[in-house]
């Protein structure tokens, strides 16, 4: 229970925008913070957004505004407000879980008046930060200042006379009796600028706004009658229009000479002009638009500056402000269902279709590669895990590895890709790749406290590979599930690796595993593998999880016809070619298969990996070479296909007629159940967590690891009995329908951690 | 770093990068603390373990260095930390002052008839009315720490003008304030200067009128 609660009342400005609105009310349901009303101010509207609205009744406040003006929507909505402060929030906009309680801690402060968060934009080529904490000038000279605004708060450049905290018109909140005191917003402004005006204003009051770097939304641009997303296609002179009243209104306000006004209104209309015959000599605009452009900007300018110098402000009357004293409480928005809704995704507004007996949990998974940025067999598990737990109505977070800092929405997840910052651990520079693990785990482990602050994360589940979650679970922050694939350890040994490198990844393994909240191993092979590395690690809870895929449609796969008229057959590799792979095996046995059956072609997807298993440094070569020029006889009967995309991938297994891959050692073995999905035959090694992926004799055969001999009389086997192989696809289809889709995979998870949360917060209560 | 690390080592390694990142600014004063307490405890680990006299000086000097950056931090740390105390204070000060309750409850007098000291109340308050009042000036002490010293006094400086940019916001709005409530009390000051210039008239009058009254008792 806080010692304080204000009540708050939720401004939420709306045009042609349901979609993005539905997905907004949903996402407020899950605040974590209740004392909220939420106020829909519904301009001229022409789409279903009325529709939305009634579902809603009795919870949120719904107040319609004749014209298009967002300052003037944001007015009824402040006169309609019965909380303590009002918070403004776009419509296309969702907030992070604790946005109103980051707000709500800000306003324990009596000498604050007004506050506002950052804004993160979620796309794919963005920089995710939209807007953090920055400054404005009485001209409207604006800083984004970022992580430097304390020292530039002090002496800014620009002409300006006055500075202050700017905070986002998308994402700000205000005590309303300051509001009211002010008059409100002047609705002058129809779009931007409406909120830097009432921040000016609001200074000159002596009231103080505090700009957060916390309590983000993640902002989804949709288009509106003013633009188009992320498009030049707009009417850019409306800003024109609210810049340059501004200059001139809190230019003279602040007591900025006339010149110094003057030269800012030619250089905003100035700066637009450029631009626009920028995007006609690139042709992104035609000479129409271009017409247009400049039409409007030269009306959108003598707007502002007739009404700048010679019309009053468009305030809130004071008479308007007593009628609209609150009278009654709040209407509150959460009810007792609130707390069980599942997230939507902000994306395409898809609402899991779930009924939840507890609150859904906050998770976070971390994986360095992740589709379709990356693939890769952790990548791919992370991805239909991520899904699954979505599905199952839980809010989930990935952090994976990117150029920079960035947010996307995919299937309703939030990934968040985190760059690499080589700015600690300089002792370990010596160990070069410990120093990029043990930063980018450093790396992570920031962007999960920001997760942790704004979005309440309770549990983090981190792959052994790479140990991303190290530092995280080195914090004690908050638990982290570790999943078990095959640990590093495993393959320096199979491939013969032995550096002071991979001696010291050793004990990093070692520690993430002595410090995780609990083990789940991907097979029964790898949880006896590691559970032997020490006693510690052994005490640990653990419960092996087989991992799953999306069961591709009936319609999709491709089993054997019969009576069988394919020809040549096709015999299909797909893994990465080093040396655990088995790729030379496959090479080995090749010939043998070739001489007996001749009617049959080899396909090899997956990158060379031959220059970090040492093959290419003992060789001289890489693999495909190597083939090409030991097997040249039968380099006609294979194709190396190399790195291949996700629908390459689909294709070829789809076309292929078995499915082999001889690795010398798998934890499990994503790629079986990828040719079982298409119920293809497959051919495996006994070794590892394959033959608990793998029956044989009945959905493929298994033969010993090593030995190539064994594996082209397996091929041999099934190429020889066409019958054979359409009934053992068929039962891996089945086998796979069964075990191993991700639904399955992601209940078991589910359960996994909700235990996992109840331990921390037993272990937390106990050292309290 | 020479030989190998251990676990401990790393495990140690990472938890010191988490505390240095872990200075939010609101608790910037415990971070440092934290820290020293963990330097404290590396140097006398790294110093018993260390054999060789000619390394172990050179240790000693890093960690001197730790300590020089660990007390310029705290430095910082009290600057910021009395700074923001002193914000409500240099508000809350000035209108006490300007309002204290020495000159009202001198009106104690009010029932035994004496003159009110009514002249000299007006000049104080008006003094603490005018708008700069509340206004502060930057003013740092210059830093005499070699080395360092303009960093030092070059964030010195920051900080001020920050707290100043707030301060002095909030000294305008507090002494719009306090001229509101100083012209109301210059109006009941008149107001009371009046209704004793009245008491003394009607007191007199009662006097005149006991006096008449008495000699009629007496007779």
């Amino acid at each position: 229970m806080r010692d304080y609660e204000p009540a708050f009342s939720v401004v939420i400005s709306t045009l042609d925008r349901a979609d993005s609105l539905r997905v907004l009310l949903q996402a407020l349901e899950a605040q974590t913070y209740s004392n909220f009303e939420v106020i829909v101010v519904v301009g001229p509207v022409r789409d279903h957004t009325l529709e939305i609205l009634s579902r809603y009744e009795g919870r949120v406040r719904v107040l319609r505004c004749s014209q298009a003006n967002l300052a003037h929507s944001h007015n009824i909505g402040l006169l309609a407000a019965r909380g303590d402060v009002v918070a403004f929030i776009d419509d296309d906009a969702v907030p992070c879980r604790r946005w109103l309680e980051w707000l709500a801690n800000i306003f324990e402060n009596p000498f604050i008046d007004g506050t506002g968060g950052i804004v993160y934009l979620a796309h794919p080529s963005q920089p995710i930060i939209q807007f953090r904490a920055g400054i404005m000038s009485s001209l409207g000279e604006q800083m984004d200042v970022r992580s430097s605004w304390l020292e530039r708060l002090t002496s800014p450049p620009g002409g300006g006379r006055e500075w202050f905290a700017r905070v986002t018109g998308g994402n700000m909140a205000f005590r309303r009796e300051a509001l009211l005191e002010i008059g409100g917003f002047d609705e002058f402004y129809r779009y931007v600028a409406e909120e830097a005006d009432l921040v000016s204003r609001l200074a000159h009051a002596g009231k103080v706004v505090f700009p957060l770097k916390e309590a983000p939304i993640y902002h989804f641009p949709a288009s509106s009658q003013y633009r188009k997303s992320f498009t030049n296609i707009g009417k850019w002179w409306i800003q024109t229009r609210s810049m340059v009243y501004f200059a001139i209104k809190n230019g003279l306000e602040a007591g900025d000479s006339l010149s110094s006004i003057i030269r800012r209104c030619f250089h905003l209309v100035h700066g637009h002009f450029l631009w626009y015959t920028q995007l006609l000599t690139k042709r992104e605009w035609d000479l129409r638009q271009y017409i247009q452009g400049c039409v409007g900007e030269t009306r959108a300018f003598f707007s502002g500056v007739f009404n700048g110098f010679f019309m009053p402000r468009r305030l809130i009357q004071p008479s308007m402000q007593v009628t609209s004293l609150p009278s009654e409480p709040i209407l509150r928005f959460q009810n007792e269902h609130s707390v069980f809704q599942p997230f939507p995704d902000p994306v395409t507004g898809h609402q899991p279709q779930v009924q939840l007996s507890e609150p859904p949990l906050q998770i976070c998974l971390l994986s360095g590669s992740y589709p379709p940025m990356h693939s890769g067999g952790i990548g791919r598990y992370t991805q239909m895990l991520a899904r699954g737990l979505y599905e199952l109505g839980h809010r989930v977070h990935v952090i994976t590895r990117g150029d920079k800092e960035q947010v996307v929405v995919q299937d309703g997840v939030f990934v968040h890709t985190v760059p690499y910052q080589l700015d600690r651990y300089h002792q370990y520079q010596r160990f070069y790749n410990v120093y990029h693990i043990l930063n980018y785990s450093h790396a992570i482990y920031e962007r999960v406290k920001r997760l942790v602050l704004n979005e309440g994360i309770e549990v983090v589940c981190s792959p052994l590979w790479q140990v991303e979650g190290l530092v995280t679970a080195v914090s004690g922050l908050l638990p982290v599930v570790v999943w078990l694939q095959t640990t590093f350890q495993q393959i320096a040994e199979l491939q013969g690796i032995q550096t002071r490198d991979t001696y010291v990844e050793s004990l990093l393994e070692q520690i993430l595993l002595e410090k995780a909240a609990f083990l789940v191993p991907i097979s029964s092979a790898i949880q006896a593998a590691v559970q032997g590395r020490s006693q510690k690690v052994g005490s640990i809870p653990s419960k092996v999880i087989p991992p799953g895929i999306v069961p591709v449609p009936e319609s999709e796969i491709r089993p054997l016809d019969m009576p069988c008229s394919r020809a040549p057959f096709t015999v299909l590799f797909v893994g990465r070619l080093e040396k655990r792979k088995g790729i030379l095996d496959l090479f080995q046995a090749i010939p043998q298969v070739v001489e007996n059956f001749p009617d049959i072609r080899f396909v090899i997807a997956g990158a060379d990996n031959s220059v970090h298993d040492g093959f290419q440094k003992k060789m001289g070569m890489n693999y495909p070479a190597f083939f090409l020029q030991n097997y040249s006889k039968y380099a006609s009967y294979v194709d190396f296909w190399g790195e291949v995309t996700d629908e390459q991938l689909q294709r070829l297994y789809q076309s292929c007629d078995i499915f082999v891959a001889p690795s010398l050692y798998e934890s499990f073995g994503l790629v079986y159940l990828e040719a079982m999905n298409y119920a293809k035959p497959v051919i495996g090694c006994r070794t590892g967590g394959v033959p608990e992926v793998v029956e044989n004799g009945i959905t493929g055969v298994l033969v010993e690891p090593g030995s190539p001999k064994a594996l082209a009389e397996a091929i041999l086997s099934l190429l020889n009995s066409p019958e054979k192989m359409r009934e053992m696809g068929l039962a891996g289809r089945q086998r796979l329908l069964e075990r191993f889709t991700y639904t399955t995979m992601a209940k078991s998870f589910e359960e996994v951690f909700r235990e996992t949360v109840r331990l921390f917060k037993v272990n937390q209560e106990c050292a309290r | 770093m020479r030989g190998m690390p251990s676990a401990e080592r790393i495990v140690k390694d990472i938890e010191f990068e988490i505390l240095l990142g872990a200075i939010p600014r609101e608790n910037f004063g415990d971070a440092i603390l934290a820290i020293k307490a963990h330097q404290g405890k590396l140097r006398e680990e790294a110093l018993e373990t260390l054999q060789d006299s000619r390394v172990r000086e050179a240790f000693s000097k890093v960690f001197q260095i730790h300590d020089m950056l660990i007390v310029l931090l705290q430095e910082m740390s009290k600057t910021i930390v009395s700074l923001q105390a002193s914000l409500p204070k240099i508000i809350e000060q000035a209108p006490l002052e300007a309002l204290r309750p020495e000159e009202v409850t001198s009106n104690r007098c009010l029932g035994t008839g004496d003159s009110l000291p009514i002249s000299n109340e007006p000049t104080d308050i008006t003094k603490f009315l005018r708008p700069d009042f509340l206004r502060l000036d930057l003013e740092v002490r210059p830093s005499r720490l070699p080395v360092i010293g303009k960093l030092v006094q070059s964030i010195k400086i920051a900080l001020h003008h920050l707290v100043l940019f707030y301060v002095n916001r909030l000294g305008s709005q507090q002494a719009h304030i306090n001229k509101m409530y100083g012209e109301q009390i210059l109006e009941l000051f008149k107001v009371m200067a009046q209704q004793q210039e009245q008491i003394n008239s009607m007191g007199a009058l009662i006097n005149e009128l006991l006096a008449r009254i008495q000699p009629g008792k007496e007779a």
